[in-house]
């Protein structure tokens, strides 16, 4: 899509490009609800043997796919300047530290 | 967001430009309110009476009208010269907030850890899978009608751009009605609380983490149904967003996925795992 129009420099689109662009919200939305319905029955697949550690993996890929959907599409980091996606991407890779430090610290 | 649509006025002098001190007034009641809460509680009580003198102070000058006059500077010089400087104090906000909720993610993911107890979904959990997975439905479709509205007024279609941004409204509003029925049927008939009870100590730390995730995010849905009411009242006003003037919908629309983003994370978390 971004082939359709002139890209800034840095990686992103200019402001009358970004909104000229076909973008994909329905697709992203049916997608979004798709991958809901399946998370919602993963609690269910211990009865078929899947182990909790499988299940919690599961669930952690979905919602990054799902959050990497709507960043990227709804609130239109795909069509921003490379320097934006940076803004949010840098403190969420510090937070997985944090988060991985106060979950397996004994 | 007056300044948003003032921005776009003919003829208003840079020169004119005159900031509003209430978003300011209402960062120092956070502060103030929120440094009571963790030293000295009786502050927390002048924190929400400046909160309640910066809103009102800027919704009076809201409806007086004020106008706020051009953005002297629309980009930051340097790397961010590409970026309105408006969504780059959002998006810095939203990192502001990706910190707030990954502390109390990690820090409930961290009791978890290390409770003795912690009730399965499906099994003994007393929470209702099927009716969060309702509200899950409601914000994700929330999203999709949030960016309908802008792409409506992006094209000049005022009936889709007001249509789609009364749709986003409801459906913000209904996700906070069914999440409030939930609370009150965990607290009063479940007895899940957020300290521990006698009717079930089991559920203390459990119940603790799980008032603190949803509560912190659905106290962030109500603000922003408070913000999509504003921007609704105003999408009814003649030519005041414009598919040149409309980045305050954009805006309250970031806001509006990220509260989405951290729902995504938080109902496997809580509810599923």
């Amino acid at each position: 899509m971004e082939s359709q129009t002139e890209l800034k420099e840095g990686g992103g689109l200019a402001k009358a490009a970004i909104e000229t662009v076909k973008k994909p919200y329905f697709a992203v939305f049916v997608m979004l609800g798709v991958v809901t319905l399946f998370e919602i029955n993963v609690p269910g697949l211990g009865a078929y043997g899947i182990p909790k550690i499988v299940q919690i993996t599961m669930l952690i890929a979905t919602s990054v796919a799902k959050a990497t959907l709507v960043a990227l599409y709804y609130m239109h980091l795909k069509y921003e300047p490379l320097v934006l996606r940076y803004v949010p991407l840098v403190p969420l890779g510090l937070v997985a530290i944090l988060i991985l430090a106060l979950v397996v610290r004994k | 967001m007056a300044d948003e649509h003032a921005s776009s006025l003919d003829g208003h002098a840079g020169a004119e430009h005159h900031g509003s001190v209430w978003p300011f007034v209402i960062a120092l009641a956070g502060g103030v309110g929120f440094a009571g809460v963790i030293t000295y509680f009786p502050l927390a009580f002048v924190g929400l009476g400046l909160l309640a003198f910066g809103v009102g102070g800027w919704l009076w000058q809201d409806a007086r009208g004020v106008r706020f006059g051009d953005v002297t500077h629309s980009t930051e010089p340097g790397m961010f010269r590409d970026v309105s400087i408006r969504k780059l104090g959002m998006w810095l906000f939203i990192v502001s907030e990706i910190f707030f909720f990954s502390a109390i993610i990690g820090n409930s993911l961290a009791l978890r850890a290390r409770a003795e107890y912690w009730p399965s979904p499906g099994v003994d959990s007393p929470l209702n899978i099927p009716l969060t997975a309702v509200n899950t439905f409601m914000l994700i479709a929330s999203s999709f009608t949030m960016v309908q509205a802008l792409k409506g007024i992006e094209r000049g279609n005022l009936r889709n751009f007001r249509l789609a941004l009364l749709a986003t409204l409801i459906l913000g509003a209904t996700f906070v009605s069914i999440q409030v029925y939930e609370y009150n049927k965990l607290f009063f008939f479940e007895h899940l609380t957020p300290w521990k009870n006698s009717v079930a100590p089991q559920l203390a730390t459990f119940g603790t983490t799980f008032y603190m995730q949803t509560g912190f995010h659905g106290a962030h849905v109500t603000g922003g149904v408070i913000g999509l009411a504003y921007l609704n009242y105003k999408a009814w006003k003649k030519d005041w967003f414009t598919p040149k003037n409309h980045e305050a919908v954009e805006l309250v629309g970031l806001y509006w996925h990220f509260v989405d983003i951290v729902w995504i994370f938080l109902f496997p978390i809580v509810y599923l795992i």
